[in-house]
């Protein structure tokens, strides 16, 4: 899971870069990541790790933080 | 059958006695039968198509449930047998068997939508096409008309496949409730496009039903009966009027037919879907909300989250996300991300296309015209520019101390938004690219005074008529702010009984004397019953 | 406890509907048409019967034609028969059937007269003349029945329980006499009669256009016969006339029709349009509407014609009458009886053949009045089509008429109007937003000629040749449809006799 944490702080930072932490919670929860963020962030894990993320794990939880996201593509990819 | 009409009325009373004195496990089959009965009054032929669809949904969703079952039963039987590689090679090969039944689920649903509405769209553009290299061959229109409601219940359809081959949700196998979902009559109208589990339980699994919700949903079919007669169906005329004859009506009437259409829209499709989870609240069963308070949005996006909810959401559940990560954006984002862009473009880039895709088929499906597919690229392009502009909107906020939490700023963000969304709703209302435009320029060299002269009476609509739009206009206003804090029905159905009783009398009685009905009044279709 | 709860949430609500529907009761008679201020007080001829004596000898059914040609207080005066006329506008036959079921309920008169005008309609006519024909009757199964066979395609059988649904909008034109009536009716006539006064002479009445069948509908001779069965089981003595009016036209096709109709089943048949100089009738002090109806005077000199034969034929069974021959007002005003007006138009037509050279020429380019694309006659460069709006350009450009008649509807303010020019007359009506429009070209006559070449008196071959593949009965007429609008030529012995543009019925 490791491997995929750093790539995604990266994306986070590259959308948000006046975030001072890229591995804080309440990403969603506290209105950071708009719709659009969310789908860059799907597009880019679908083409760096080949990890197809469908609709229905697209919920608030598993974007709420970097390591949320991480544990989601560990999931998606070792099912 | 019109949702405004006498026959409709008589229909849900039959029709509520029958399914209340019915015994509740036979419940769902007098629904069907009564929602077969709703659909055959808009003409027998259409019943085919909808019964084709549920036969094709109930085949193939009960297939690949079922290799579904087989699949987790051999895994849990082999569980210690096979190797991990082993598993997932067969998942694998499970997983792309129950994909090939669900494309020819798709095929068949989704083709058939085609035909029925793209053909003769697709013969328009040939022909062009032909005339354009000069050749004097034409093909001949097919003429096929579209039988009512096929694009929402479509739709729902291809959801209910897709999320049975997710996995999400797990089919019913007894035809009949497929049919039932399908067919539940309240929304072949115009929608909303219901989920299969969002609605399987009140549909196919009926409680005994709560006098409130008989209340609740009487009031809610009163309410959208108001809105669609009294206001709707009022302001159509002028907006007929106007968009009927560009020529004679440019300048300063486009922009009060826009805001007669903005009117128009909002009280015809939102009283259509009060009337219609009215109606399904009355049977006990609860619909989702297609619409909050659209007006307030703050900005585009926001409004198509707010306005057409369900379709929003099915876009995006089945185009938008699926298409985000499929092979050939993904290809495209790869390539991107190694070119010497910068990194938000080669973010952003492929998102755009995703979206202006998703756009293209939203304004296809809302017409088989060019007018429309302009209109949903327009929509995109809207959205597209805010988001690029949003660093500079927070710039601007930053500098000049604007909360956006003031009420000021969100009277004018709403205000804006509406503005935006009227000028492409044009697209809509003038039927052609070129006659919007024309319209639309013409604002700029008419005169306002035109509106004070009294050709505002010629439209069909005396001052008396404007003064029910004014004041329907606020009531609408007055009940969304209401609305903001809870369901008013509810609060009303806790409120004294005379309050209560005066309202709701005042109000059927509204509808009756100033309702836009009757000889001299054009009956005015739902706009989005042409579907 | 629970009981008593229950008892007061009962009386609660019970008492909440009531005076919710006497509100919406106290609204529906407010906003219902009291037909008391003066220009639509036919609305309210049907109701006026029941306050009447209910004592009548004779009853007269029908339109217009008969409340405004009859006077009962004369037949009275000269015979002692009382009459009553149940007469409304634009009286369907069932209506009338209907009517004489509704009368019948309260007494059974000697005779009946019926005007056969409205032989002619066949279907539901229009949504405001059976309002005033249907809502003056009171609630019994004759109304229901004659309710159900009105109805046009978008009423309601509600809306007749309720008027509150038809009437609602005039909420907002409530005036002093809706007030003033809200618990009594205006008395508007004691003998169904509602007779005018004025003098507007009738003049440049147009001819009637060939037809292409002078058949009536199934539905007209199924409550002919109903009427006809009604009358002989009562045994009420039924009389059928045709009241003098310039307009409609009355064929002489029909005329033969119903003569003979009422010969083969022994009733009699007055054809007043054939007896215009027995009766004395003039049409041009008679008339207080250019010779659509008779005025006061007119009436009075027609029923005191008619009262003598009247009487005989309601007391002598033996005596009978059947007026065979037709009879029609000519432009002047002065009548002519007998068919010889058809047959002068037919020696016309035999003459002209050879001066196709010297026709007007109605093709060639003409002004493009915009995105009209169907059919259309051309005269002096304009294009003249069904649904054009009429207005003073193309008044100006088509120059004076030779003749002008006016047509008033039954009782509202749509006028129809013909405009007769050299070779075509043009007729127009209000369209449905009060702006006159054209409904009709008519040629007349083979001095013009439609832009394709067709023509009165040209063969049907040529027709067919011009204008191709045609739909329609075959036998005696070719319709062709084009852009809203229906060319149809009407035939007799493969001659065409008649060429009118029309709006097509898609």
């Amino acid at each position: 899971m490791e491997e995929y944490l750093d790539t995604i702080k990266q994306i986070i930072a590259d959308l948000h870069p006046e975030l001072d932490d890229e591995d804080r919670e309440g990403l969603v929860a506290d209105g950071i990541l708009d719709s659009y963020d969310i789908i860059t962030i799907i597009t880019q894990l679908a083409d760096e790790f080949d990890a197809v993320i469908t609709a229905d794990k697209i919920t608030p939880e598993n974007f709420d933080s970097a390591r949320a996201i991480a544990e989601l593509v560990d999931e998606i990819l070792n099912d | 059958m019109l949702f405004t009409s006498y026959a409709f009325i008589g229909f849900l009373c039959v029709g509520l006695i029958i399914y209340r004195l019915a015994p509740v496990k036979a419940r769902p089959y007098i629904l069907l039968a009564l929602s077969y009965y709703f659909y055959a009054h808009a003409g027998v032929w259409c019943v085919v198509f909808i019964v084709s669809t549920s036969i094709v949904a109930y085949i193939v969703t009960v297939k690949m449930d079922k290799q579904a079952i087989a699949r987790k039963r051999y895994l849990a039987e082999m569980k210690d047998v096979i190797s991990r590689e082993e598993a997932r090679e067969y998942k694998a090969r499970d997983k792309r068997s129950r994909r090939r039944v669900l494309i020819v689920g798709l095929v068949l649903t989704l083709g058939l939508l085609a035909v029925v509405k793209y053909t003769d769209f697709t013969i328009t553009n040939i022909n062009s096409l032909l005339d354009l290299v000069g050749s004097e061959s034409r093909i001949p229109l097919a003429g096929i008309l579209m039988p009512m409601g096929i694009s929402f219940y479509i739709f729902s359809t291809v959801g209910y496949m897709v999320d049975v081959y997710r996995e999400a949700v797990t089919p019913t196998h007894n035809p009949f409730h497929t049919a039932l979902f399908i067919s539940f009559f309240p929304q072949l109208v115009q929608g909303p496009i219901s989920r299969y589990g969002d609605i399987k339980e009140d549909l196919l699994n009926p409680k005994p039903l709560k006098a409130d919700s008989l209340k609740l949903g009487a009031m809610r079919v009163l309410w959208g009966f108001a809105k669609k007669l009294i206001i709707a169906d009022r302001a159509l005329i002028a907006v007929k009027a106007i968009t009927g004859d560009p020529e004679k009506y440019s300048g300063a009437f486009v922009v009060a037919g826009m805001a007669l259409y903005a009117l128009e829209l909002y009280a015809d499709f939102t009283g259509g879907i009060d009337i219609t989870i009215g109606t399904a609240q009355m049977f006990g069963i609860g619909v989702k909300e297609n619409f909050i308070r659209p007006y307030f949005s703050k900005s585009v996006a926001e409004y198509w989250r707010r306005w057409h909810i369900t379709m929003g959401t099915w876009f995006a559940d089945y185009v938008f996300y699926p298409m985000s990560s499929c092979k050939l954006i993904r290809n495209i984002s790869g390539a991107l991300r190694k070119s010497r862009l910068p990194r938000r473009a080669a973010q952003r880039i492929p998102v755009y296309i995703t979206s202006a895709v998703v756009w293209f088929a939203t304004g296809l499906w809302h017409g088989a015209s060019w007018n429309f597919i302009l209109w949903g690229m327009l929509n995109f392009a809207v959205i597209m520019i805010s988001q690029e502009l949003e660093p500079l909107y927070d710039k601007f906020h930053k500098k000049f101390r604007f909360s956006t939490n003031a009420v000021p700023y969100k009277a004018f963000a709403a205000t804006r938004t509406i503005v935006i969304l009227s000028c492409l709703r044009m697209l809509d209302c003038y039927g052609s690219v070129g006659t919007t435009f024309g319209a639309f320029g013409s604002i700029f060299t008419g005169s306002p005074a035109v509106l004070f002269d009294g050709s505002m009476s010629a439209l069909g609509l005396t001052l008396f008529d404007y003064v029910i739009l004014l004041l329907g206009m606020l009531t609408l206003f007055a009940v969304s702010m209401l609305q903001r804090k809870g369901s008013v029905r509810t609060r009303l159905l806790s409120a004294p009984f005379a309050l209560r009783a005066c309202l709701l009398i005042a109000l059927f009685t509204a509808i009756l004397l100033f309702g836009a009905y009757g000889p001299g009044y054009d009956v005015g279709q739902f706009i989005y019953n042409r579907f | 406890m629970e009981k008593k709860g229950l008892a007061l949430r009962i009386l609660t609500v019970g008492c909440t509907l009531l005076v919710a529907t006497l509100v919406l009761a106290c609204l529906q008679r407010l906003v219902t048409p009291k037909y008391a201020d003066g220009n639509m007080a036919e609305g309210g001829l049907i109701a006026s019967y029941y306050d009447s004596e209910k004592s009548h000898d004779v009853i007269f059914l029908g339109d217009c034609e008969v409340y405004e040609n009859f006077s009962p207080e004369v037949i009275e005066r000269e015979t002692g028969l009382k009459c009553y006329i149940r007469g409304s506008a634009q009286q369907l036959i069932w209506q009338s059937y209907y009517l004489l079921e509704d009368t019948l309920r309260y007494e059974t008169p000697k005779a009946v007269v019926f005007n056969v005008l409205s032989m002619k309609y066949n279907e539901p006519q229009n949504e405001a003349y059976n309002r005033m024909t249907l809502e003056g009757m009171e609630w019994s199964t004759a109304k229901i029945a004659s309710i159900n066979a009105s109805m046009t395609e978008d009423e309601s059988f509600i809306t007749y329980m309720f008027p509150l649904l038809r009437y609602h909008d005039r909420i907002r034109d409530l005036n002093t006499k809706d007030f003033e009536y809200f618990f009594s009716s205006p008395e508007l006539t004691t003998d169904g009669s509602y007779l005018r006064e004025g003098v507007v002479p009738a003049h440049n009445i147009p001819i009637g256009k060939p037809l292409e069948s002078y058949e009536f509908g199934d539905t007209a001779w199924e409550y002919m016969e109903k009427m006809r069965l009604l009358c002989e089981e009562k045994g009420i003595r039924l009389i059928l006339i045709k009241a003098p009016a310039t307009y409609p036209y009355w064929y002489d096709e029909w005329n033969s029709i119903v003569s003979d109709y009422a010969e083969s089943h022994g009733l009699s048949y007055i054809n007043f349009l054939s007896r215009l100089k027995a009766s004395g009738l003039s049409f041009d002090t008679d008339t207080y509407d250019g010779g659509l109806h008779l005025n006061k005077t007119g009436a009075e000199k027609l029923s005191a014609y008619f009262a003598p034969i009247l009487k005989e034929l309601v007391d002598d069974e033996t005596a009978g009458i059947i007026d065979k021959l037709g009879g029609h007002v000519e432009s002047d005003g002065a009548p002519t009886e007998g068919p010889e007006s058809k047959s002068d138009a037919a020696d016309e037509m035999t003459e002209s053949p050879e001066s196709t050279s010297d026709k007007e020429p109605g093709n060639g380019s003409q002004t493009d009045t915009g995105a009209y694309d169907g059919f259309s006659f051309t005269y002096k460069t304009l294009n003249l089509y069904p649904g054009m709006k009429w207005d003073e350009t193309v008044a100006a450009q088509l120059g004076e008429p030779i003749s002008y008649f006016e047509a008033k509807s039954c009782v509202f303010e749509g006028i129809d109007r013909m405009y007769t020019y050299p070779g075509f007359e043009i007729d127009t009506s209000p369209d449905g937003t009060g702006v006159e429009a054209v409904t009709t070209v008519y040629l007349l006559d083979d001095s013009v000629t439609t832009p394709e070449g067709a023509y009165i008196g040209c063969s049907k071959s040529l027709v067919e040749k011009l204008y191709g593949d045609h739909f329609g009965p075959e036998e005696n007429s070719l319709s062709y449809n084009k852009g809203g609008a229906e060319l149809k030529f009407v035939l007799k012995n493969e001659t065409v006799v008649s060429i009118c543009y029309g709006l097509s019925d898609e």
